[in-house]
Formats: structure tokens, C-alpha cells, sequence
């Protein structure tokens, strides 16, 4: 509850940014599509300042409590074998010992001009997770500070005339769940084709059955809580014939038509 | 008799039961940002309860996809009388950015009798509150159709 | 044990020390600042009917039909994102999106924006040029920038391909060849 309160100043700070507190909708090909006024910038500075100050008190309060490290030291172990082998991506591979961060293996935006490093703990368990994700938050506020202070001027918008029918686009970004791979194909129109992502929540999710060896069945919700699974994103459809055991492999066309859909 | 005292005793405080039909997670946070300490619903005696059986009100979000459309349906049965069905966010109103999907129903109306939509992308906690005491009566409606011919 | 306390103490403080933080919506009216993107309304008397923001729109919500004589937009807003790139694209900043936040409604028909604009036809051949408004603009610019009297634009109830051929036919402009 004292995290949810702690984060409410920085979703105000987003809308008065960016009008949304979730949405911001800057995103646009060639650029974003609002620039940061000088007021915006002067009010930054203060709430990241409180987060600060109030996530290192939290941290620091809760590094000591008895009662969690009971429940959450030794429950949930994912080993460092596993945890390469199952290709386990964020917080759920930095608390088992494994240093990947896609800002730093594939360097986007302007993070190689950054200077931040990678929380990693040695723990395996759902307390190692835990302080991963709270020691972040203190990362991602040297990132801000860094980044306030150089603020470059000019314009927000590249000059796009238009966009090419039939180009692939694909990436990957950090996510708070680990690495998420956009791969976009436009279409007519100036509006994209196809657009599929591979959420970190994919990858997370085939750790559940080595988290879950071994362990007791109270441990189990806690355990999947850990790796903050988003269901949503791993929607995925395989069709196979029970018969013959074969898997089947839809066009577009033949998929509209089997559920009785227009386009 | 009984029917003036159940409907005067769900006047207040409703409990409610939260379902996600495969929505993005963004209403599903701003509905539990509700609940904590800067918008406190629980001070008006609102409280999400973890079975449908003690619910007053269903809090739905998302589009409802195909999969989940016949859990929907059986939770809507499950819920006793008086009921509520609340929609929360565009997706519930008109089935959102997915609303010509072959993956999704089109919006809840297609699918629940619903009292009261509150849109949004995702809706502001205060949005949220507001809705919920429409729902139960307390304020009234404040948004109107434009339309316009020119002579 | 003694460790525990500690800081069993200094959760303990961290909450007291916040207070009550509880903010007094609903009874104190809340009103959004900043670029806040709430409730999309339309200004009816800039809108000229060009269907930008129909073009734009990610859910494809604007609908553009022209008949009868007349154009209707339809802004079908039950499944509106809150993007504003409707705003963004608009020539005449007709589309503002509100501070209203307080949407909340049981009865869909309040989520439309309706409105019609009387067209202009070809004065050869009755196709559909586009809204009076537009050429009301068209003609006022052009007007500005040219310092003529807006009522000598004579070319805009005429659609492009009788265009070319209304040029064609000026005295002047083609002359008959014999091989």
C-alpha cells in the first residue's frame, strides 16, 4: 500500500506531461509528438527527489523484516541453469544471478550515452526478485537526472512524407518485465500491416513449472506473483487434429472465414 | 416489503467483484489504484470481494474475447439479485482499438445486459468513482450528444 | 529479533509519518491540468467537413458519407482512445479535447458527435466537389494571398477533371493545327 502510494505523484507528473496517466501516446513514426515545456521539466525534479527519498526508506525498512524474509527467502527457487537454459528474461533472470538488460545488449534511444548499471542478485528466490525490482526504481532515478540535465534542444519531429507499403520493422526494448520485441510490417494507408510482440511475460511464464518443484502448495500464488506474469500477453493459438496428431497452420483468409468474420 | 428494504440497503455500499476479460491491464491498475490511500473508495464501504457469491456489482474491463464469453456469462449468473454490471474503459463501450477483431465480441453490450459504461483509455480513478455513484443513483449524468445541421 | 523490531519500527513510522493523503474528491471537484486528454468535442462552426481527423483516427471511428446534398461525420466515441490525433491533424483546430473526465453514462447514444455540411456539385458534370465551407476557406486564402475580391474565384464549383477541360476551352489556350 505504501508503494502505491509512493508512485501516485509520478502518474499525476505523467498526465500533466503527457495528458494520460497510462497512455501517453507520444509515439509516432519520426518522432514523438509533444515536446517538454520548461514547466514540466521544473516539476520533475521534485517528485523523483521524494521518490527517492521515500523508496531508500522503504528499501532500508524492509531489508531487515523477519516476517518477510521467512515467508519469501528460500521459496520460489529458479537456479541459474534454469534460468539461461529457460531463456528467463528481467527481473526474474537479474535475481537469479543473470546480467542481461536490453538497454545495455542492444542499446536504443540514447542509452549508450547513459550511465547506469545492472541490479543483479545472487538469491534465486522470490526475496532476491523483490529487491531486484525495488533496487531499479533508484536506477531508473539516476537514469532521470542524467537525462534532465543534458536535454539537447531542437525539434521533437523528424520531416516523414511517406511510409513505404511492405517494410519490416522489428526491435527490442526494456520493458518492466524484461526484453519485448515489436516486429511491425506496414501496409496501405500509412497504417502498419501487421504488428506482432513478443511479450517478456512469454519467456517468464515457461519458469513456473521448474519455480514450482518441489515446493509447497501455500507457496504457489506468491511464487507466480513473482515473475508479474501478464497473462494478456501470452495469447497464442496452435491448432492440432487430434487424430492424427498433426499441427495446422491457418492463412489469414482461411482464419476469418472458420470464425465467420469480416475484415 | 422485503423488496423496499434490500433496494434501500443497496443504496451505499456495494461490494463488488472484479473481472479482466483479456483486457491490456491498464483499467485493471486504475481500478485497484481506487482502492489505495489518495482515492480510498473503501472509506464509502466499497470493497472487492474475491467470489462472486458475496458481490453486488460486476466491475468489468476489457474486450470480452471469445474464450472468455461463456465464463462471463456463468459469472453473470452466479452473481445474485440486485446486480450491477459496470463497464470500465472504451474497450467495454465499443470494444476499443479491437473493435472489428475476429479474437473479440465487439463490446460488453453484445454480450451482458450492462447498467452504466465508463469510458475511458484508461478512465481516471475519480472517473471510476463517479461511475460507480451513477450506478447506485448519487450524481447524475453530465455528458450530452452533439449534433449539428448546417441550414 | 532485535533486528526484526527495528525495523517492524520503521515500517511503522514510514506510515505514520505520511498521514492522511486521501484527496477530497468527490466531495472537492477535481479539475485536470496540463495537457490532460479528456472528453472530445467538436466546434461546430470551424469544422469544414475535410475528413482529416476520419483519416487519422486509429480505431477508425470518424465515419465520412456523403448524400442527399449533404456530408455527415459521425465521431462514434464509445470506443475513442484518447490519442488526439484527431486534434493534431485538424486545419481549422475545430477538435479540442476537454478537462471532462466524468463520462460515465448508461446509455450510449450520449458517446456520438453528428454533424452535416451542405455540399457543392460540379457545375458540369453534378460530381461531388466538397463541403461549402471548404471552399468558403479556399476562396478567402486564395483572396488574402492574391488581394482580389473573393468573388472572382470562379474555378471552385468545378471538379478536377472538368477543370482541365474548362481551361481547355479557353479562347486562346488551343489552336486548331492542320497537317
Amino acid at each position: 500500500m505504501q508503494a502505491w502510494r509512493i508512485r501516485e505523484p509520478v502518474m499525476w507528473l505523467s498526465e500533466y506531461i503527457t495528458g494520460n496517466r497510462k497512455t501517453y501516446g507520444m509515439n509516432l513514426i519520426g518522432g514523438v509528438s509533444r515536446d517538454l515545456s520548461e514547466d514540466a521539466v521544473s516539476r520533475i525534479r521534485p517528485v523523483i527527489d521524494k521518490v527517492e527519498k521515500e523508496t531508500s526508506a522503504v528499501i532500508d525498512a524492509i531489508l531487515e523484516d523477519g516476517s518477510l524474509k521467512a515467508r519469501l527467502i528460500g521459496a520460489g527457487i529458479l537456479t541459474n541453469e534454469d534460468a539461461r537454459a529457460l531463456c528467463a528474461v528481467g527481473p526474474t533472470a537479474r535475481g537469479s544471478g543473470v546480467a542481461i538488460d536490453a538497454r545495455i545488449d542492444h542499446p536504443y534511444a540514447a542509452y549508450d550515452e547513459l550511465d547506469f548499471d545492472i541490479c543483479v542478485e545472487e538469491g534465486c528466490d522470490i526475496w532476491a526478485r523483490t529487491l531486484v525490482r525495488a533496487r531499479e526504481v533508484l536506477e531508473a532515478i539516476k537514469i532521470t537526472r542524467q537525462i534532465i540535465d543534458r536535454l539537447p534542444g531542437g525539434p521533437v519531429m523528424a520531416e516523414v512524407k511517406s511510409i513505404p507499403v511492405g517494410r519490416v520493422g522489428s526491435t527490442s526494448v526494456e520493458a518492466p518485465r524484461g526484453e519485448v520485441h515489436h516486429y511491425v510490417l506496414t501496409g496501405e494507408g500509412q497504417r502498419p500491416f501487421r504488428w506482432r510482440v513478443r511479450a517478456p511475460s512469454y519467456n517468464n511464464l515457461q519458469t513456473i513449472p521448474s519455480l514450482l518443484e518441489n515446493m509447497s502448495i501455500a507457496d504457489a500464488p506468491i511464487s507466480v506473483g513473482s515473475v508479474d506474469p501478464c497473462f494478456s500477453c501470452t495469447e497464442r493459438v496452435t491448432v492440432i487434429d487430434k487424430q492424427t496428431g498433426k499441427l495446422q497452420i491457418y492463412t489469414q483468409d482461411e482464419l476469418l472465414k472458420q470464425f465467420n468474420q469480416r475484415w | 416489503m422485503t423488496n423496499r428494504i434490500l433496494n434501500w440497503c443497496f443504496k451505499k455500499s456495494i461490494w463488488v467483484y472484479h473481472v479482466n476479460t483479456g483486457s491490456c491491464n491498464g483499467c485493471d491498475i486504475e481500478i485497484l489504484d481506487v482502492l489505495s490511500p489518495y482515492y480510498d473508495v473503501e472509506r464509502f464501504g466499497i470493497r472487492l470481494v474475491h467470489t462472486p457469491r458475496h458481490a453486488d456489482a460486476l466491475l468489468v474491463a476489457g474486450p470480452v474475447t471469445r474464450q472468455v464469453r461463456e465464463r462471463v456469462l456463468r459469472l453473470y449468473d452466479a452473481v445474485p439479485d440486485p446486480k450491477l454490471v459496470i463497464g470500465v474503459g472504451s474497450c467495454t463501450s465499443g470494444g476499443g482499438i479491437w473493435h472489428d477483431s475476429y479474437a473479440t465480441c465487439g463490446g460488453l453490450g453484445n454480450v451482458l445486459p450492462v447498467n452504466i459504461y465508463i469510458p475511458g483509455c484508461p478512465p481516471r480513478p475519480e472517473a471510476i468513482l463517479y461511475g460507480v455513484a451513477q450506478a447506485l443513483g448519487i450524481v447524475p449524468k453530465q455528458v450530452e450528444a452533439q449534433a449539428y445541421i448546417e441550414e | 529479533m532485535f533486528k526484526h523490531l527495528v525495523s517492524e519500527l520503521k515500517e511503522t513510522l514510514i506510515c505514520l509519518k505520511a498521514g492522511q493523503v486521501t484527496l477530497g474528491y468527490p466531495f472537492v471537484p477535481h479539475s485536470p491540468e496540463g495537457e490532460f486528454r479528456g472528453l472530445v468535442r467538436l466546434d461546430m462552426e470551424k469544422c469544414i467537413g475535410c475528413g482529416a481527423c476520419a483519416n487519422a483516427c486509429p480505431p477508425r471511428l470518424i465515419t465520412l458519407e456523403d448524400t442527399d446534398g449533404y456530408r455527415r461525420l459521425d465521431f462514434n466515441l464509445t470506443r475513442c482512445t484518447y490519442c488526439a490525433r484527431c486534434r493534431d491533424v485538424c486545419p481549422q483546430q475545430a477538435i479540442t479535447l476537454t478537462g471532462q473526465f466524468e463520462t460515465a453514462t448508461p446509455d450510449l447514444s450520449d458517446l456520438h458527435i453528428v454533424i452535416q455540411l451542405k455540399l457543392i456539385h460540379c457545375r458540369r458534370c453534378g460530381k461531388v466537389v466538397g463541403t461549402r465551407r471548404a471552399a468558403l476557406r479556399v476562396k478567402n486564402e486564395l483572396a488574402q494571398k492574391l488581394e482580389i475580391d473573393p468573388d472572382e474565384i470562379e474555378w471552385l464549383n468545378l471538379c478536377l477533371d472538368c477543370k482541365r477541360l474548362t481551361a481547355l476551352e479557353r479562347p486562346g489556350l488551343s489552336k486548331e493545327v492542320s497537317v
